[in-house]
């Protein structure tokens, strides 16, 4: 009796959780914060010349199109995915600082205290919303699907 | 600067976007959005005095110009999702009733 009811139980948790909105993922939300520091970082070194940072400038690229791609990954995700590719735009935010940049060579001790913490902010912003999603619907059902297995 | 115009601006923006996404709770997030807005204006204000003092030049004041307009993009998603969150809290109610039922009968 037991075996046979358990693929329904699993059926209908399955229908049940995919009409749920995007549940937390503690991935995204450590990598969003060293992403954010990775980037703070390197906006402290932007009074030295660009082309000494370069290598620097392509790993956050890089660690920038990779949470996009994780992000495009997931089903009904799409406000996220929408933060993340305002984060990658070019014209915008970190990608429209980085050709500023790479335009004047070096950038003024002032212009960056006062961009940091828009940088910062957008940040947060994207930390503030993946705590936002569901912890709780996450841990039941890991521990559901234990409890099956045992 | 026109202050006023440029607030418009983003206002429009934000209305614009909020109505895409959700019709019935629109003017709430908007409600929301032009708090954060006046928020700004205090930012908005300082960098027109560091770019008339000659402090910043004109490409270092669009960009952040440009960045607050991001990050009430960004605010304005995020108020967004937070309101289907507050749906799906509702949805996950339903599921966890579910899952006791459940539960006692197997």
């Amino acid at each position: 009796m037991r075996i046979r009811k358990i693929p329904l139980v699993i059926g209908i948790i399955a229908l049940l959780v995919s009409s749920c909105a995007s549940l937390y993922d503690h991935y995204t939300y450590t990598e969003t914060i060293a992403t954010k520091v990775q980037t703070l970082s390197l906006m402290d070194q932007s009074d030295e010349p660009y082309t000494a940072h370069k290598t620097e400038v392509i790993a956050l690229q890089n660690q920038l199109q990779k949470l996009l791609a994780y992000e495009e990954g997931k089903a009904k995700n799409d406000i996220t995915v929408r933060m993340w590719r305002l984060m990658n735009d070019d014209e915008k935010l970190i990608e429209s600082y980085l050709s500023l940049w790479e335009e004047k060579g070096t950038l003024s001790p002032l212009f960056i205290g006062e961009a940091k913490p828009q940088i910062e902010e957008a940040f947060n912003i994207l930390i503030a919303y993946e705590e936002k999603k569901d912890k709780k619907t996450a841990t039941a059902l890991t521990d559901f699907i234990d409890n099956i297995k045992k | 600067m026109d202050f006023d115009k440029l607030i418009k601006e983003l206002k429009d923006e934000i209305v614009a976007l909020a109505k895409e996404k959700f019709d019935e709770q629109g003017n709430e997030i908007v409600q929301d959005m032009q708090i954060y807005l006046e928020h700004s204006k205090e930012k908005l204000q300082r960098w027109a005095v560091l770019f008339q003092d000659k402090k910043i030049d004109k490409d270092e004041l669009v960009w952040l110009l440009k960045s607050q307009k991001d990050l009430l993009l960004l605010k304005s998603l995020q108020n967004l999702g937070i309101s289907s969150i507050s749906l799906g809290h509702f949805k996950n109610k339903i599921v966890d009733t579910v899952l006791s039922k459940i539960v006692e009968q197997v």
